[in-house]
């Protein structure tokens, strides 16, 4: 982000965006977007990139989105309340795609699903490259 | 507060007349500075409307955005886009005097708002 | 000289790949029912794959980015969701009619009943996709399919009245024991089972895939613009073919058999080697596509890490969606669904689904921002517009001419 005082409308060119990590990996779609509650007089400030499952389904319907949110918490291990996050900070670029600063690897929530796949079935199918508990051959 | 919980909320003036659903929100990097280095964005107003579909196509021209970035053509689509939100306004967020779940009231002034085309 | 050889390998693979199981059922039943007086359908579906296929490649190979990548963007994620269910559905069908189609050939080669094949396919089909090189998997099968250039062969040999030909080609008319309702309806078949789809998502992602940019324009287009008329070609062989030899005899389609039937009769037994393995290279070249495309176009709805040209770790999910799009494929084969009935079905579909699928590509072409100066030129817009009318009409006529007709009648 480059000039002070840019406008952006965040439907048309923030939402439902893709999301590269500063490799150009895909990482995830921004499937809404969370501003910190104003205080009077104050402009509200754009806080978090929300993405996954529990984001996305609020966007469909506000009980799915609670109740994945809920099931998120269950199978998470340290989640705090609500959906995957990442803040707006780490945001590098805008464009026709988001660009972050960090690397899809250190993104656990953008991962966890892929990792968990890989580890209990992919690495049973012969010819994968994987080792049974998820290390490359 | 969530992007999608206000898109597409009713939005109200203070008479209670309806002046269509959130379709967007403007958004300006003068915020605080982050650790990134960069200004945060801070939340300026919304664009109201009555049409449902084509929000998001690229055709409806925003203020603040390059005429190069808007999408042109073909014709027909972008006419009929451009036609189905005509009544479309920009809509201050310091006019806005209460968010709900299920509507967004705001103060309108004695003219009405601008028009964004 | 090497982009040359790009040009023309591309060239001869698109030829192969614009024939499926849907131009071999359709137009071997069209050629015998209705004679030429349908290959109008056929050219203007190849009007319409080569518009949007050069259109999708264009998008991925100059902004980096898959069309369905898009379409959530463009449309919302209620609408995009419509969309992708719609095409999942369809494109699922398919993918099971191209495993019934690989199954038939290799029952016509061995006698073996086409359903002791299915498994067999679909865990061939699976073993390909899993790892088997993307351009070596396009590039083998394409080739193949050029087999089915003996179907041009045969029709040639029968030596036809060329100007009679022409004139039902250029001055089309429904033939007198058939129905208009009937008419309209295949062809709408036909067209369907020109451009489904599958086709733009899968040609978006191949090029990302193949890792093109803004200076292989010339390969793509080359593809697009000499071996799908090419591939055209063949198909109207099919259907002249059947038009010689079944029509006559009053012989209607209802297995593969028949339709290999006018090359085999004229050429010889070698020619049924020659054309089984045609049928064999693009049913399974489509099964592969098929599958890659479901794929394809959820991991791009949801935002997943896609594609063949990524470490398996690294895109599990998109992996475990092919495996489960295959299992189900395979699963509706089973159930002795005759797989030339759900093609017939999944040709009529696929032409009524179109508009979803193409107006994102047409919007997303003209994007300054996605496209920079690469972007649709008046004239491709106003063909484009004009193309994306035709396919609402044909849409909106699909359902109706198909209760009419009582699905083909």
């Amino acid at each position: 982000m480059e000039d002070r005082g840019r406008s952006l409308w965040a439907a048309l060119e923030l939402l439902d965006r893709q999301l590269l990590d500063c490799d150009g990996t895909p990482v995830a779609k921004v499937d809404d977007l969370e501003f910190e509650e104003a205080e009077a007089e104050e402009l509200p400030v754009l806080t978090n990139i929300l993405f996954g499952q529990a984001a996305l389904g609020r966007r469909f319907n506000r009980r799915l989105g609670r109740g994945v949110e809920m099931l998120r918490r269950v199978m998470v291990p340290v989640a705090e309340p609500g959906p995957a996050r990442i803040p707006w900070g780490a945001v590098k670029a805008i464009g026709p795609h988001l660009t972050l600063s960090l690397a899809r690897s250190d993104i656990s929530d953008a991962t966890r699903v892929d990792d968990w796949l890989t580890r209990h079935v992919l690495s049973h199918i012969p010819g994968s490259g994987i080792k049974p508990g998820g290390e490359s051959q | 507060m969530r992007l999608g919980d206000v898109l597409e909320t009713p939005v109200l003036d203070q008479d209670g007349r309806s002046l269509g659903a959130v379709h967007d929100v403007h958004l300006v990097q003068d915020g605080p500075v982050l650790p990134s280095g960069m200004a945060a964005l801070r939340l300026h107003g919304l664009v109201v409307g009555k049409a449902a579909f084509g929000t998001r196509l690229g055709y409806a021209s925003r203020p603040g955005r390059a005429d190069e970035g808007e999408t042109r053509g073909p014709w027909p689509i972008r006419a009929i886009v451009r036609w189905l939100h005509r009544s479309a306004v920009y809509v201050p967020w310091t006019c806005v005097l209460s968010v709900a779940s299920d509507h967004i009231v705001v103060d309108a002034p004695p003219g009405g708002f601008t028009a964004q085309r | 000289m090497k982009k040359a050889l790009q040009i023309a390998l591309g060239v001869l693979t698109a030829i192969g790949g614009f024939v499926d199981i849907g131009e071999l059922v359709t137009g071997s039943e069209v050629g015998a029912r209705f004679r030429m007086n349908l290959a109008w359908a056929t050219v203007l579906s190849l009007v319409g794959i080569v518009l949007f296929a050069e259109m999708a490649g264009r998008v991925a190979a100059v902004s980096q980015r898959p069309v369905f990548d898009l379409v959530r963007e463009r449309l919302g994620p209620r609408l995009a969701m419509v969309n992708l269910l719609a095409s999942l559905l369809i494109t699922l069908a398919t993918v099971a009619a191209e495993i019934g189609g690989v199954a038939l050939a290799l029952e016509l080669a061995t006698s073996i009943n086409y359903l002791a094949w299915v498994p067999v396919v679909g865990l061939l089909v699976w073993v390909v996709v899993w790892r088997v090189n993307f351009e070596v998997m396009e590039n083998v099968f394409g080739l193949l399919g050029l087999a089915l250039v003996v179907t041009a062969v045969a029709v040639w040999q029968l030596g036809p009245d060329w100007s009679s030909v022409a004139h039902q080609v250029l001055h089309p008319a429904k033939p007198a024991n058939e129905s208009m309702a009937s008419y309209f309806y295949y062809a709408i078949a036909m067209f369907g089972a020109g451009l489904m789809p599958y086709e733009v998502f899968f040609f978006s992602s191949g090029a990302i895939e193949e890792k093109w940019t803004s200076s292989d324009l010339a390969v793509e287009r080359g593809n697009v613009l000499v071996g799908f008329p090419l591939g055209a070609g063949v198909t109207l062989s099919i259907m002249l073919g059947a038009s010689l030899v079944l029509g006559p005899q009053h012989i209607s389609v209802s297995s593969l058999y028949q339709s290999a039937l006018p090359t085999t009769v004229v050429l010889g037994k070698w020619a049924l080697i020659v054309v089984i393995i045609g049928f064999f290279a693009c049913t399974f070249g489509a099964a592969l596509e098929t599958t890659l495309s479901c794929g394809y176009s959820v991991a791009q709805y949801f935002g997943w890490q896609w594609g063949k040209m990524t470490k398996p770790k690294d895109d599990a999910r998109f992996h475990i969606t092919l495996m489960a799009c295959l299992l189900a494929a395979t699963g509706l084969v089973l159930t002795t669904f005759d797989p030339v009935k759900i093609t017939e079905f999944v040709v009529v579909f696929s032409a009524a689904a179109l508009p979803l699928t193409y107006l994102p590509v047409l919007i997303v072409a003209n994007d300054p921002g996605y496209m920079g100066d690469k972007r649709n030129s008046p004239f491709s817009n106003a063909v484009g517009f004009a193309f994306l009318a035709v396919l609402i009409v044909v849409s909106v006529a699909t359902i109706p001419l198909m209760i009419i007709t009582k699905v083909g009648g």
